[in-house]
């Protein structure tokens, strides 16, 4: 089955926050294996329009550092499967993607319940 | 600097693990980086902003955990490294474990050891609280000031950037004190307009007249006084969000005219000929049942469904005591910013208390009784003695009924009462609470949705209630022939 993948870059690492980044990597892939890629600019920071641009793009799944979680229903919505706490070299990160070694909640850093108060 | 405890395979020297002492007792988050932005030494206030341990931390590149507003363009500690520079409380956010973004203030410094620069530091620290009481004071307030954790307001949550993401009108709707205003004002702060006015308008504080020339403005000599143009709410807020509070309460002539904006999208002055195009997204607010006021053709239907193109229902706090808790922990912090007191928790008891209390004021009632608690407390610690009489009277009254209840109640009944809570390792029947919940289901025979609605609480919140206090699995009673429970 065809899908798309985007990975914000960060020169050539993943952008550790996907409303900073600047460009995106855009990779199609079928049966596992890339199809096509481009490099597209992201314009406006505001998440919604950010969010929309993707679903337009036809990503259905982001790999990225991290996502304000006030949107990830917004992207849920609209069919785009948002996996966080990825970084290193966005080619490793597409080879390993690909190759099926990340799956959502495969991020290593988990939250540390010990550590955080309840955000609100 | 101490040595990193994962790096370090000897023994600490005395020193070096007083230097660690001290460096983990710093309110202040501090790490320190190499020359390729790798940490090497994360503190535990570092650990608690962040949410991520000191092991995870350490190694990592300082941007896979702090994933700033800064770290793409304009990285403080990059420009302290290069340049050598210090900076000071440079504003920035972060998103935290828990991927909700903190507000912190950093400085920088270059770490050296005679002229070879060895890496930097980077000292940090939380403002949310500053920050919440700034945007108070100026009239902003954002989603991150919202507070609950409830499943209806986890909901809330869920739909309020879907919602600011359009441009249709919303109702929101809720009793008073349920934080109308700070849910409008968040849906303003997340959407496209954000960097617009956001006003709002009390529609039930002033006559049709007044409200008129207040939200439509007026031209010179539309009236006697009238000796200047005066823009409207509407013309004010050209661009951004209008709130109409009190909707409800506006009269039926009024409620035209309002349709008419809404509709046309323009507005026109009191004494003017044209028309005035306003680009404003509107969102209304009441503590009314407009749905009712519409079906009894006390609220115009045309208006109700132009404007409840996307209704909120925000709950009374009744329906979500566990946000009582968080409730109470936040007021606590912004009190004491606000007031300068050292007032820093409350006991367990004088929690149970404020928890069992019904709020018929909501959540700004609460808020008062903790505005007023600080008034009076001295003590780093707010405890029973600090709470104001109301709150302990309702107690007081809530035991006194109960007691007078089991007085009278009738041998069968208490037996039914006692094998409900037995074994449930929940509260006992002496508990106010589980005596409440017992004589509403008594006295509606079991029946969940009528008790609920004698309770004045929605039939999720009673069957959790019952769930929390053991009831859950209590069998209905089944009424011998001849006798009735109630």
């Amino acid at each position: 089955m065809k899908t798309c993948v985007g990975i914000p870059l960060f020169g050539t690492e993943v952008s550790p926050r996907f409303c900073f980044a600047d460009t995106i990597l855009i990779v199609e892939v079928e049966r596992n294996r890339e199809e096509r890629r481009f490099i597209t600019s992201l314009g406006d920071p505001w998440l919604p329009k950010r969010v929309a641009d993707l679903a337009t793009l036809g990503v259905r799944t982001l790999l990225c550092g991290a996502f304000n979680r006030a949107y990830l229903p917004t992207a849920n919505r609209l069919g785009i499967q948002v996996i966080t706490g990825v970084s290193g070299e966005a080619e490793t990160v597409l080879a390993r993607f690909l190759c099926g070694e990340i799956i959502p909640g495969s991020s290593k850093m988990r939250r540390c319940r010990r550590l955080v108060s309840p955000a609100r | 600097m101490p040595e990193t405890r994962r790096h370090s395979t000897a023994t600490p020297s005395p020193l070096a693990e007083l230097h660690a002492l001290i460096f983990d007792s710093i309110h202040e988050g501090v790490f320190t980086v190499d020359h390729d932005f790798r940490i090497t030494s994360f503190n535990l206030e570092a650990e608690r902003i962040t949410g991520v341990s000191r092991r995870e931390a350490v190694g990592k590149k300082c941007y896979e955990v702090f994933r700033a507003s800064i770290c793409q363009n304009g990285c403080a500690l990059k420009e302290t490294l290069s340049t050598g520079r210090p900076l000071r409380d440079v504003r920035i956010d972060v998103l935290n474990a828990s991927m909700m973004p903190v507000p912190l203030l950093v400085s920088t410094a270059a770490l050296r050891r005679g002229d070879r620069l060895e890496g930097g530091v980077e000292i940090f620290r939380d403002v949310s609280d500053l920050e919440s009481l700034r945007k108070e004071l100026k009239g902003k307030t954002s989603f991150e000031d919202i507070v609950g954790a409830s499943p209806v307001m986890q909901q809330i949550f869920q739909l309020l950037p879907d919602v600011a993401a359009s441009e249709a009108p919303v109702l929101i709707e809720g009793p008073s004190g349920t934080g109308k205003e700070l849910v409008a004002s968040a849906i303003h702060s997340l959407s496209a307009r954000r960097n617009k006015p956001f006003v709002r308008v009390n529609c039930g504080a002033l006559p049709d007249n007044l409200l008129e020339s207040e939200l439509f403005g007026y031209v010179r000599g539309a009236f006697t006084d009238a000796r200047t143009d005066k823009p409207g709410h509407f013309a004010l807020a050209h661009g951004g969000t209008i709130l109409l509070d009190e909707i409800g309460d506006v009269t039926a002539a009024f409620q035209l005219k309002l349709l008419r904006v809404l509709q046309e999208g323009e507005i026109q002055p009191l004494g003017s000929r044209k028309p005035v195009k306003v680009d404003v997204r509107v969102l209304a607010a009441t503590n009314r049942n407009l749905a009712r006021m519409a079906s009894e053709g006390k609220f115009r239907q045309d208006l109700y469904y132009r404007i409840r193109v996307v209704p909120v229902v925000l709950p009374p706090l009744r329906d979500r005591m566990e946000d009582v808790p968080l409730l109470v922990d936040h007021f606590i912090r912004r009190l004491a910013l606000k007031t300068g007191k050292n007032v820093r928790a409350i006991s367990p008891k004088a929690m149970a208390v404020l928890c069992d209390y019904d709020y018929p004021g909501n959540v700004r009632e609460l808020q008062n009784i903790l505005e007023r608690i600080f008034v009076l407390c001295h003590g780093p610690r707010i405890d029973v003695k600090d709470l104001p009489e109301e709150i302990l009277g309702h107690k007081m009254r809530a035991m006194k009924a109960e007691a007078g209840a089991q007085a009278r109640r009738k041998p069968s009944e208490r037996r039914l009462l006692k094998s409900a809570t037995a074994g449930s390792g929940q509260r006992s029947t002496d508990d106010p609470v589980v005596q409440g919940l017992l004589e509403a289901l008594s006295a509606n025979a079991w029946d969940r949705t009528k008790t609920a609605q004698s309770l004045g609480i929605g039939r999720n919140t009673l069957w959790r209630r019952m769930k929390e206090n053991g009831l859950a699995s209590t069998r209905r009673p089944t009424p011998r022939r001849g006798t009735r429970i109630a």
